[in-house]
């Protein structure tokens, strides 16, 4: 601030006008003008391009496509192990949200009339190519096994159905990790290693968190475990991503969803496996606490993702890194 | 902040049917017996094998 | 490996070489692309970064001319600023056409693809606006225009190629710092003209994008830089993200093995009657 210290009030400790110093009071205001061209980036602007993809769409979709996968898989098991509550809580969760994984995928694209031209083509190339056609055959089986199953008609097909549906699920579940990583948005990309298993546990924590929710406390054994199994698997996941990667982690190791999807998915699985046994309200909330951790726990991957994109240091740095290591390696030999 | 919130409604909306649906879908098929667990093996395995022994009772299920 | 890889670029693929030492920084790149191509305005402001005005790549900007003020000496030249010394580095920015084109790559509708020029174009009648090209470019080039709801990007003048036209920008460039042609006869012109600017007293220039040996397989639109290139806003050591996709795919399929057991093994063990496990 460069306003003088001179007052209207005249109270004792102000100067008088005469002995003002030209100068004296303040200091020089942060100047908010364009950055200086610093020696690793263009005026501090990122290297790549920001992703386009919405939040609410895409990290959204990570969630409800895992839950929808996992959900499947547990469902297939339920139901060969004589679980018909839990089969079918399964069964109807995996269709809501393989319906809400469409609207959230089809509302983001820049031209929502042209869904289908993703079926022009098969691409292994493509993460997103190869997600559209396992969604294509998922789906109908998923469909099927709910309708099936609350309809009460082609007990058969809709067995059929189910086992199918649990066999494509965790593809489903597990592909959108290779859909983010296959991107040059540096803190995705490098977790390529660990990403497709913390995405499995977080879509398992998920599934059981719903099946506990949902199905009878008699019927959810295998739920509480498979809660309890997918938050131990994606906290080891998470853990080892962040020590991997170094520096790039530092978007990771900085996001509060992330340790909060991280807290609430350990604590909604101690809590099942405990009090969740016996209390159905004790499940319920366990339930509850799973599925919102495990939905901050992919909202918090993504934003990362998008910190990291938005710094040119992420990008430039490791690359910097890359060339410095392969030029000693170069010198050595 | 506003426009944020409005943003993430239907992502909320969405869980929000899953979970309402998914715990309606559980409530539609008769009841198992809560009890089982604590009633041993026996109980339990009958539970299982509820897809063809239905346990019409509901009067020991809390919730 | 890039998928994109095997494909071997047609014979007679063409380029553009970007000698940035000849740069004036005129813009007039940018304002031939834009008639040309009825590129949308992409923003009349005031940045303050020098003279430039557009900021970087993307879906309604396919050249960009980037200004840089260091405190440097320009080779031997004296900057008549003072005792300070001075140098403005400004270099004409634009789509690489990689050789591997991690874009064209992940494009799920085949509306990203490759020409008989060896150039990489979307198909705006094709693309749906999934956006997931944007990120998989590690130069920040494509976007997705907010307008037509699609991806846009540099096309290298596709239409005029096919006239027997150069690109409107190498066309309309005073001084030829956008030089349009054979790549390969490009690459032979840029080492003889890096040889000349080194002999000048520039030791810090460099070609960028050259090297077929890179992590894009090089780059159908490559530079002649004075200065490292992040300096300019690009990558340093660019990699097409798809080069790792084979061992995403098999860390995908070892997860999704991994939750198909877990999940088993959950219900299993309380399974058959006589099992030790409790529901």
């Amino acid at each position: 601030m460069s306003q003088t210290d001179v007052r209207l009030d005249g109270s004792a400790e102000v100067r008088t006008e005469r002995e003002a110093t030209p100068g004296s009071a303040g200091h020089r205001r942060e100047r908010p003008a364009a950055p200086r061209p610093s020696a690793d980036s263009y005026y501090g602007r990122p290297v790549l391009n920001e992703p386009t993809w919405q939040a609410a769409d895409i990290a959204g979709y990570l969630f409800l496509g895992g839950l929808a996968g996992a959900s499947s898989t547990l469902a297939a098991a339920a139901e060969l192990t004589g679980r018909p509550h839990l089969a079918r809580v399964a069964k109807v969760g995996a269709l809501g949200a393989l319906g809400g994984s469409l609207y959230a995928l089809i509302h983001d694209l820049g031209r929502p009339d042209r869904f289908v031209n993703m079926l022009r083509v098969f691409k292994v190339t493509s993460p997103m190519s190869v997600g559209t056609w396992i969604l294509t055959a998922y789906g109908p089986q998923a469909g099927c096994a709910a309708a099936a199953d609350v309809s009460g008609l082609a007990p058969r097909l809709g067995r059929a159905a189910t086992l199918g549906a649990g066999l494509a699920g965790p593809a489903v579940a597990t592909y959108t990790a290779a859909l983010i990583c296959d991107t040059a948005v540096p803190a995705w990309h490098e977790g390529f290693r660990e990403m497709p298993f913390l995405f499995a546990g977080s879509a398992t924590a998920a599934a059981g968190g719903l099946g506990m929710l949902a199905a009878p406390l008699a019927e959810a054994g295998p739920a509480r475990r498979a809660a309890l199994l997918g938050a131990a698997v994606e906290c080891v996941a998470a853990t080892r991503m962040e020590r991997r990667l170094g520096p790039l982690a530092e978007p990771l190791k900085r996001s509060s969803l992330l340790r909060v999807g991280e807290a609430l998915s350990l604590l909604g699985a101690l809590a099942g496996i405990t009090a969740g046994r016996r209390s159905r309200i004790a499940a319920m909330a366990a339930g509850a606490a799973l599925l919102a951790g495990s939905a901050c726990t992919r909202f918090g991957i993504f934003r990362a993702g998008m910190e990291s994109a938005n710094d040119p240091k992420y990008t430039v740095q490791p690359q910097r890194r890359r060339l410095a290591k392969a030029q000693a390696e170069a010198d050595l030999t | 902040m506003k426009r944020q919130v409005i943003e993430y409604l239907p992502f909320l909306g969405i869980v929000i049917v899953i979970v309402t649906t998914s715990w309606l879908a559980g409530r539609s098929l008769p009841q198992v017996r809560a009890s089982a667990t604590r009633q041993g093996r026996r109980g339990s395995a009958c539970a299982r094998r509820g897809s063809r022994v239905r346990t019409p009772r509901r009067a020991c299920c809390p919730s | 490996m890039a998928f994109d890889m095997d494909e071997k670029p047609a014979e007679g693929r063409v380029g553009f070489f970007t000698d940035t030492s000849i740069c004036i920084g005129c813009k007039a790149c940018e304002v031939a692309c834009k008639e040309w191509n009825a590129v949308p305005e992409d923003g009349l402001t005031f940045t303050g970064w020098s003279y430039d005005n557009t900021v970087g790549l993307g879906a309604d900007t396919w050249r960009h001319v980037a200004f840089v003020e260091q405190r440097r000496p320009l080779g031997h030249q004296e900057p008549g600023v003072g005792d300070m010394d001075f140098r403005w580095l400004m270099a004409s920015d634009v789509c690489k056409h990689c050789t591997h084109a991690a874009c064209l790559d992940v494009c799920p509708t085949g509306s990203l693809f490759r020409t008989e020029y060896g150039t990489v174009v979307v198909q705006e009648d094709v693309c749906n606006g999934c956006g997931y090209c944007v990120p998989a470019c590690p130069f920040g080039v494509i976007g997705k225009r907010e307008s037509s709801g699609t991806a846009a990007k540099c096309t290298m003048c596709y239409d005029r190629l096919g006239a027997g036209q150069e690109p409107a920008c190498a066309t309309t460039c005073p001084t030829d710092s956008i030089q349009f042609g054979d790549l390969e006869e490009l690459r032979e012109r840029a080492a003889r003209r890096l040889e000349q600017v080194h002999a000048a007293g520039m030791s810090s220039a460099r070609l960028y994008g050259h090297d077929s040996g890179d992590g894009v397989g090089g780059t159908g639109a490559f530079f002649l830089l004075l200065d490292e290139p992040e300096v300019y806003g690009l990558p340093p050591d660019p990699v097409v993200t798809t080069r790792d996709l084979p061992s995403m795919w098999r860390h995908v399929g070892l997860a999704a093995l991994g939750l198909l057991a877990g999940v088993a093994a959950t219900a299993w063990r309380a399974g058959p009657p006589g099992g030790r496990g409790r529901s």
